[in-house]
């Protein structure tokens, strides 16, 4: 199957695709979801919801921002048949379809059954022997969907559209994450949204969550006040490579809000100086007025543990420093590639112009770090939402080696 | 203070409206206590021009319905359409494939000289809408989400996927293994497929999904039989004003 990923047969299988979602209702094994509020008419008790859903609905990958990782009907109906006969397969030793026909039979496009596709895997046995020896167990321990509670202690402005808001647990412990990892926030009765840690751990008992006011959740979260609660899940993902990165000089390449999980990085780098060789921040913003965290990119432009270096899209009348956009500061930086890990967080039209940069200097793909955004909407590897392939960004990402991603088509 | 909401009718046979007071007792109390409804003539005969948020069911189909409902935008906070007739046009577009005159001398007689027409139209073809209830009538879960939505201020969440998913979890019989035809592939969900449920097929009363695979659709209405003119024809039914049939 793999072969045949780039295969024609796609497209033209798909054309009369309708996207009807008929195939996943009546599959045994489909098992994919979303989660919902739904409050009573007191607007005080409601209910939050697993509604059934499926990767062949047009608005399965779309994210708050609108970008929609899947919006063509032929990279669902591939996703589909390569769930059934490949990624569940890989994951689980056992194949997705039970051959039952029931999506055959109930596609009125015809087009939905997945024994054609299933000839091209003759190597089955294989690849099944393949899968038991990457089968990694997912289940978090606890509950897996009840938020701990935390309460807003406090909240700064950073820009028109962000806030940086700081919680601390209720139970009083520590969140326990390592930079790059998410939580779950909900405001209750809005919803349920993935938000990067953007403090680090290496600081206070609270942690710091900087939002964009883009969807429905990140709306509601913006018009808490202090004291108000919230309720968090997780630690989720993986988090950056720390061990990796120990002993090696650190290129960090924030654009826009991705300096926001860069920051938990960057305060733990600097926290942990002595583990690191230098330190070099290259961060982009769209325009003065876009930029966050402004007392400390003013404390790491004079820092002398820190070499920073920022551009913005667009300037203004006040702005004094670069105009371009993120990559045209990689050229000025002096890097060794061979002891040099890059570290990129950004927006997704970012990292293909990035990579191309860094690639221009020489960094192998081991060295190249990107954390990458998907809908994570239940983060424990089970609504299939976040799905790149076979993998879960939630459970085995958000953040890659390029390596990783050469093999992982769809993901940059 | 609770939010004042008032109903308003334009060209339709305000079922909709009717609908709304097919809320089950405890529903309309709660809803009650949520909202002062402030301006419902199927209701009440007291009426109030203070306002925030606007219901406006039926289509625009005559030259002075046009001011009026700009008067309502400049009025109301948040404005709703209610309706088939409203969100998308809905039956009342059947007569925009005839000459207007002849649609009057149809409907009027030899009294059409005092009346006038324009193409039926739905409500955002004049004005912004800020939600949507959609369905011929509305089913009054989705009324109660999108009132609970605008309260709560967040998107309501109305699907942009084909009424075939509520369809396959009620656990139907597809429509077209029944002998008969239907538009649900193309059709937004939101109504539980309630059609169906109760025997018939989809009308596509809620409108079209974002992205309707039409060619297919037409495509599997042939291959169940009909011409190209009845699949047109099915379409027309609620959706003559969107793209599909032209």
């Amino acid at each position: 199957m793999e072969e045949s990923y780039d295969d024609p047969y796609w497209e033209s299988r798909s054309e009369s695709c309708l996207s009807c979602g008929s195939c996943v209702m009546v599959c045994p094994t489909c098992f994919c979801f979303d989660v919902k509020d739904n409050v009573s008419l007191n607007l005080k008790d409601g209910q939050r919801l697993r509604q059934w859903d499926g990767c062949v609905l047009i608005d399965f990958a779309k994210v708050a921002t609108g970008e929609n990782f899947r919006h063509d009907k032929a990279s669902r109906f591939r996703h589909r048949i390569f769930r059934k006969g490949k990624y569940i397969l890989e994951r689980y030793g056992r194949f997705g379809c039970v051959g039952c026909g029931r999506c055959a039979t109930a596609c009125l496009a015809e087009i939905a059954s997945p024994l054609e596709a299933f000839n091209a895997i003759a190597e089955s046995v294989q690849a099944k022997e393949a899968a038991m020896r990457i089968f990694r167990e997912v289940r978090p321990e606890i509950e897996l969907y009840a938020p701990r509670l935390a309460e807003l202690v406090k909240v700064e402005e950073l820009t028109e559209r962000e806030k940086v808001f700081e919680f601390s647990l209720k139970d009083g412990k520590a969140l326990g994450h390592r930079p790059g990892q998410f939580v779950e926030v909900s405001v209750m009765g809005i919803g349920e949204a993935p938000v990067s840690v953007s403090s680090s751990p290496t600081r206070d008992r609270t942690f710091q969550l900087a939002v964009r006011k883009v969807g429905d959740v990140t709306n509601a979260l913006h018009n808490l006040k202090k004291g108000a609660m919230v309720g968090i899940r997780g630690p989720f993902g993986n988090g950056f490579p720390l061990e990796a990165l120990e002993g090696k000089d650190i290129l960090f390449i924030a654009g826009g809000i991705g300096l926001v999980p860069m920051r938990s990085l960057v305060q733990y780098v600097l926290d942990r100086r002595s583990s690191f060789g230098r330190a070099i921040l290259l961060f982009g913003a769209r325009s003065p007025a876009e930029r966050l965290f402004l007392d400390e990119l003013a404390a790491w432009s004079k820092s002398p543990e820190i070499e920073f270096h920022e551009t913005v899209d667009r300037g203004d009348e006040n702005w004094m420093g670069n105009v371009g956009v993120i990559t045209t500061l990689i050229p000025k930086v002096d890097i060794d590639a061979r002891k040099t890990m890059a570290v990129v967080v950004g927006p997704p039209i970012m990292y293909r112009f990035v990579i191309g940069q860094l690639k221009k200097r020489d960094l192998p793909d081991e060295n190249i770090i990107l954390s990458l955004e998907r809908r994570m909407k239940c983060g424990v590897g089970k609504c299939g939402h976040c799905q790149i392939n076979g993998v879960y960004v939630c459970q085995e990402g958000p953040v890659f080696t390029l390596a990783q991603l050469r093999n992982l088509r769809e993901a940059v | 203070m609770k939010p004042k909401v008032a109903f308003f009718d334009f060209t339709g046979c305000e079922g909709c409206q009717l609908d709304v007071l097919n809320l089950d007792g405890e529903e309309l109390i709660d809803l009650l206590s949520a909202v002062d409804i402030v301006n419902f003539r199927e209701v009440k005969t007291e009426r109030e021009d203070d306002y925030d948020i606007a219901f406006i069911e039926g289509s625009i189909s005559r030259e002075s319905e046009i001011p009026r409902l700009q008067k309502i935008r400049e009025q109301a906070k948040v404005l709703v359409a209610l309706g088939a007739c409203a969100c998308i046009g809905g039956i009342n577009c059947l007569k925009n494939h005839l000459p207007m005159e002849e649609a009057l001398k149809i409907v009027y007689g030899k009294d059409a000289k005092y009346y006038d027409t324009i193409p039926a139209r739905p409500v955002d073809a004049v004005v912004s809408v800020d939600y949507y209830v959609r369905g011929c009538p509305p089913i009054t879960a989705e009324l109660l989400k999108v009132i609970k939505a605008l309260l709560l201020g967040k998107e309501p969440d109305i699907p942009n996927h084909p009424v075939c998913v509520e369809c396959k979890m009620a656990g139907n019989v597809c429509v077209f293994e029944r002998g008969m035809t239907c538009l649900g592939p193309v059709t937004r969900a939101g109504c539980d497929a309630i059609c169906v449920n109760s025997g018939r097929h989809c009308w596509g009363c809620r409108g079209l999904v974002d992205d309707p695979n039409i060619d297919s659709e037409k495509d599997i209405l042939k291959k169940y039989g009909l011409t190209v003119e009845q699949a047109v024809e099915k379409f027309k039914i609620y959706n003559t004003y969107a793209e599909v049939t032209k």
